[in-house]
């Protein structure tokens, strides 16, 4: 057991490869379509990212660990990548969207799933958080895509939650992304339900991932999820008069 | 001649280092080490050592990990001492042990005697109001083993052969007097993103594995000496290495020091640094490492 | 770590003197080390011994094995004698294993999956491989969960480590080995290993394979935290008791650790429960009384003639058609009573017409022959919910049709089951025959 240094020496240095806090890759999925646009639904989105940073900052220093990593993909015609370099927290800075046009998920999916193989991911991450932000239904075919993201190592364990933003959104969907029976979209019918939606999804989750608790594997037929997460928002004392 | 034979006979002593450090994380969220008292290790003097590590679950829920790895340790180390005695003593009846045989019965025993050493403990230890928060102390007794689950790792070594056995996540290797590296137990593939196998898994049983390497004592030949270093970790050692290499490099590196003049006592000085740069820089989760070494490595280098 | 043979060594056939090239390791055992060889373009096994096993005395025995060679395909026998230029040490050449073949373990703990056809399927080729053997006056000696091999899927077998195989009462033999599969006259060191201890062997084996657990690991087993040598020898040697012994109770299934096989056991034909009653009770005893491997091969083929799949769930399912009451689907989800598909009843013998199920030689006439089935269920080509019956032997069949018209059935030819009444082989008559309640009727 450990004693006491009888000299005074210092330790030899620690061979190997670099030491690092773990990698937590947070990724928004962001719809950009046209329909966005309408009801300020693009700007409120927009003011709930922001808003999340700081509380986000706060998460992470509170878990030094595990090294917050984020980044963003946007979906109209087609997907791009908003902020394509995995950028840490406290450098993040937000780039405003702007909506138009049709609402190409599949596409967004595989830019995700190009980006959870292996290598850029490393073996030694921690679940990644993907967080998909959607008004309404899929134009492109959205099947293969998310079979794809599923069939992956990281795909499987990354927590995948899907917020619905006003009433047209297609939960059926956004139920497939998540891919788990004990987790359901979150429907923000509001600005003020969003940032709060969202600040959930960026803190309390982020708290619970960050964590390097080790679980029993799900074995059988059990299909949780490998993370606990914390209940979901309370969404009670909202009133929906400035609903979508 | 013949007294050089008799001087290859003697059995290889064999040494450990271990250090133990509580992982940042766990201390910011007022946990205490999850490791504790699951580095344990046996001396049968010059026939050899057992080193086990057991590594309790951190999350929320594992409310008695501590004491699961605790107890899988002392009982691993107990039972593998009874169940090898043959083997310390009459080192010539190591030609009828055999991995299979062993592979039945040692996941079995064991299982059998932690189960059963968890059940007393419950027994004599009612479920607090804090850990009944949890839903411990609702179900059937065999599913309150998962408040006590843990992983665990570990080595005999003996004088003909040592025997390895792992079930759930950590890290296990071998390092050969060439500094070839090798881990004698695959990794399993349920090990991956903290997910990891337990004792308090129903299918624990069939999850432990074993493996054995035997060395030929009584020869000189390089390749029938024993291991020059047996390495065991908690997977919060690993994980503070960006990729595979980095630990790899770490591991074949503390050999090398170990294996250099002087290297018993400042690697002895320096792994309390190392561990505590990973419990608190690195995956910030508890680390226990343990080494475990001939003799002959350290005597080859200060002569 | 201390592999005695290096990749790209060269072995020698110690008979034609040819090259052997050494591939990759394998595994080891307590005796020496098996390696992956390749000999004249074709990839075998080659076991290497260790310094301290290698004597005259093995060798010997080695190269009579060799000469003698082996009863049958399912082991994996030495087909000659290794050397290397330089070295005392010696070895031999054998079969490679396929890596479909999973060792008894996996599948006693759950880990390998085998199905009650291929269970049955082993249990056939095991006892007749055995009865070979013996036949030959050479007797096993060693069954142990390291090798005995099966495919869980198909359950065809692999008996490895044939250097232990010696003459009956074979004064030179050392034993080897655990306890677990010896039987209690050799644990307690009054007898050596020969044919009578064998039966014993395949006993448990077979046991183990049924029930995943042995047979004399009942409660006295439960209180066992260290199976060193001591406890081995109370429970295997000087005590042995069978779990479900109907006059001594005292060694019942633990409720806990034992509960799977209080269902196997449940689950297990009348035919079969009865030679394993046999085997563990006058068979501890007295070797004279012990199973025949004739008895055992008899018994897995009346289970595997008699298997059903469920018509609700498709699980297979025994059919045991010696009990009285109806049976039902053991597939915990289903329960539902299983009804038997149209079977071929020949003399004694009553086979289920089940999907792939193949007739051989001993269903005609006793004589048992695996390699050339003479019959197998296949479904009709336009619709596969039809299924026939089709000629692979080399004789025309005459078969009677319901409606009493005959039809000539040359080899190659498939006769629908449910057209026919009965079937003239030419050595043996089978007459079509479905389950009704309470016994087998002919179908009209």
């Amino acid at each position: 057991m450990w004693k006491p240094n009888v000299t005074n020496e210092p330790a030899l240095r620690m061979p190997g490869g670099a030491i690092s806090a773990r990698p937590l890759h947070f990724i928004w999925i962001a719809d950009c379509s046209g329909s966005m646009a309408g009801d300020g639904k693009i700007e409120a989105l927009n003011t709930a990212i922001r808003e999340a940073i700081p509380h986000m900052v706060k998460v992470a220093d509170e878990n030094p660990n595990a090294e917050l990593l984020v980044r963003a993909v946007s979906f109209s015609n087609g997907a791009q990548w908003h902020i394509s370099q995995p950028t840490p927290i406290d450098e993040f800075r937000w780039i405003d969207l702007t909506a138009d046009g049709g609402t190409d998920m599949g596409a967004a999916f595989e830019k995700v799933a190009d980006q959870l193989e292996m290598p850029p991911m490393s073996e030694r991450a921690l679940p990644p958080v993907l967080v998909l932000l959607t008004d309404g239904q899929a134009t492109d075919g959205v099947r293969h895509s998310l079979q794809r993201l599923h069939s992956l190592p990281w795909g499987k364990k990354a927590v995948k939650l899907a917020i619905a933003i006003g009433e047209d959104s297609d939960l059926a969907v956004l139920q497939d992304f998540i891919n788990d029976p004990e987790r359901k979209p979150l429907q923000a019918n509001n600005p003020e339900a969003l940032i709060r939606n969202i600040k959930w999804a960026s803190t309390a989750v982020l708290k619970a991932v960050s964590n390097p608790v080790s679980s029993t594997a799900s074995g059988g037929t059990s299909k949780k999820g490998n993370v606990a997460l914390p209940n979901a928002p309370d969404m009670s004392d909202l009133d929906s008069n400035e609903a979508w | 001649m013949v007294k050089i034979l008799s001087a290859a006979q003697k059995s290889t002593k064999w040494l450990e280092l271990c250090e133990s450090k509580i992982g940042k994380s766990h201390i910011m969220r007022g946990k205490p080490n999850q490791d504790a008292n699951k580095c344990r290790h046996l001396d049968r003097g010059r026939a050899g050592l057992i080193v086990v590590v057991s590594d309790g679950h951190g999350g929320d829920r594992y409310v008695r990990s501590k004491h699961g790895a605790s107890m899988a340790a002392s009982i691993t180390c107990r039972y593998l001492k009874e169940r090898l005695a043959p083997y310390w003593d009459m080192p010539s009846a190591a030609v009828r042990v055999s991995l299979t045989e062993l592979q039945e019965e040692v996941p079995r025993y064991l299982l059998r005697q932690w189960r059963s050493t968890v059940r007393e403990h419950m027994a004599t230890e009612p479920w607090t109001d804090q850990e009944k928060q949890f839903g411990w102390g609702n179900g059937p007794v065999e599913d309150a083993y998962t408040a006590y689950g843990a992983t665990l790792l570990f080595a005999a070594a003996l004088p003909e052969f040592i025997l390895y056995g792992q079930l759930g996540d950590g890290d296990m290797l071998t390092v050969a007097r060439n500094g070839a590296i090798a881990r004698p137990i695959a990794r399993s593939e349920s090990s991956f993103a903290n997910e990891t196998l337990s004792l308090c898994s129903r299918s624990a049983e069939a999850n432990m594995t074993l493996a054995m390497q035997r060395y030929g004592a009584g020869s000189l030949k390089p390749e029938d000496l024993p291991p020059d270093m047996v390495f065991l970790a908690t997977d919060g050692y690993s994980n503070s290495f960006q990729n595979e290499e980095g630990f790899i490099e770490n591991v074949a590196g503390i050999h090398d020091y170990l294996r250099s003049s002087n290297g018993y006592s400042s690697v002895k000085r320096s792994l309390p640094h190392w561990v505590e740069n990973c419990a608190q820089s690195g995956s910030g989760d508890d680390v226990t490492v343990a080494l475990l070494f001939p003799e002959s490595l350290i005597s080859r280098t200060s002569s | 770590m201390s592999n005695m043979l290096k990749a790209g060594e060269r072995l020698r056939d110690a008979s034609t003197g040819k090259p052997v090239s050494v591939l990759e390791l394998l595994g080891d055992g307590g005796q020496g080390e098996v390696y992956r060889v390749s000999f004249a373009g074709t990839e075998y096994a080659a076991k290497w011994y260790f310094p301290s096993t290698a004597t005259p005395l093995l060798r010997s025995r080695i190269e009579r094995l060799v000469e003698k060679g082996a009863p049958n395909d399912k082991f994996l026998w030495p087909l000659s004698v290794l050397v290397k230029d330089g070295s005392n040490g010696f070895g031999y050449l054998m079969p490679l294993r396929e890596s479909r073949y999973s060792g008894l373990s996996p599948v006693v703990r759950g880990k390998a999956r085998a199905t009650l056809t291929a269970v049955a399927t082993a249990g056939i080729q095991l006892s007749d491989s055995f009865l070979q053997l013996h036949h030959k006056g050479l007797c096993y000696c060693d069954i142990s969960f390291g090798n005995i091999f099966l495919d869980p899927r198909r359950g065809d077998i692999a008996i490895c480590d044939n250097d232990n195989v010696t003459v009956n009462r074979d004064k030179n033999m050392a034993v080897l080995g655990t306890m677990r599969f010896m039987a209690p006259e050799v644990v307690r060191g009054e007898s050596l290993p020969g044919t009578q201890t064998d039966l014993y062997s395949l006993a448990v084996f077979f046991f183990y394979m049924l029930m995943r657990e042995h047979p004399l690991h009942g409660k006295k087993e439960s209180s066992v935290h260290c199976m060193d040598d001591p406890a081995a020898l109370e429970i295997y040697g000087k005590n042995p008791v069978f779990m479900f012994d109907p006059k001594d109770r005292s060694n019942e299934p633990h409720p806990e650790y034992h509960a799977h096989v209080e269902l196997l056991w449940r689950l297990c034909p009348s035919y079969l429960r009865r030679l394993f009653l046999q085997s563990f009770t006058d068979g501890i005893r007295d070797p004279d009384r012990r199973v025949r491997e004739s008895e055992w091969r008899s018994a897995f083929c009346r289970w595997r003639d008699t298997m059903v799949d469920c018509a609700a769930c498709g699980t297979e399912n025994s059919f045991d058609d010696s009990a009285k009451s109806a049976a039902f689907c053991w597939a915990p989800e289903c329960g539902k009573a299983l009804t038997a598909p149209v079977a071929l009843k020949i003399g004694s013998i009553t086979v289920t017409c089940r999907a792939d199920r193949k007739l051989y030689r001993h269903h005609l006439d006793g004589s048992y022959d695996f390699s050339m089935p003479i019959a197998e269920v296949t479904p009709n080509p336009k619709d596969p919910n039809v299924k026939g019956l089709k000629n692979l032997s080399t004789a025309k069949w005459v078969v009677t049709l319901k409606d009493g018209r005959l039809r000539d059935i040359e080899p190659g030819r498939t006769i629908s089951l449910e057209h026919a009444r009965s079937i003239s082989f030419g050595a043996a008559e089978g007459r079509f025959v479905h389950y009704a309640g309470s016994g087998w009727q002919e179908s009209v």
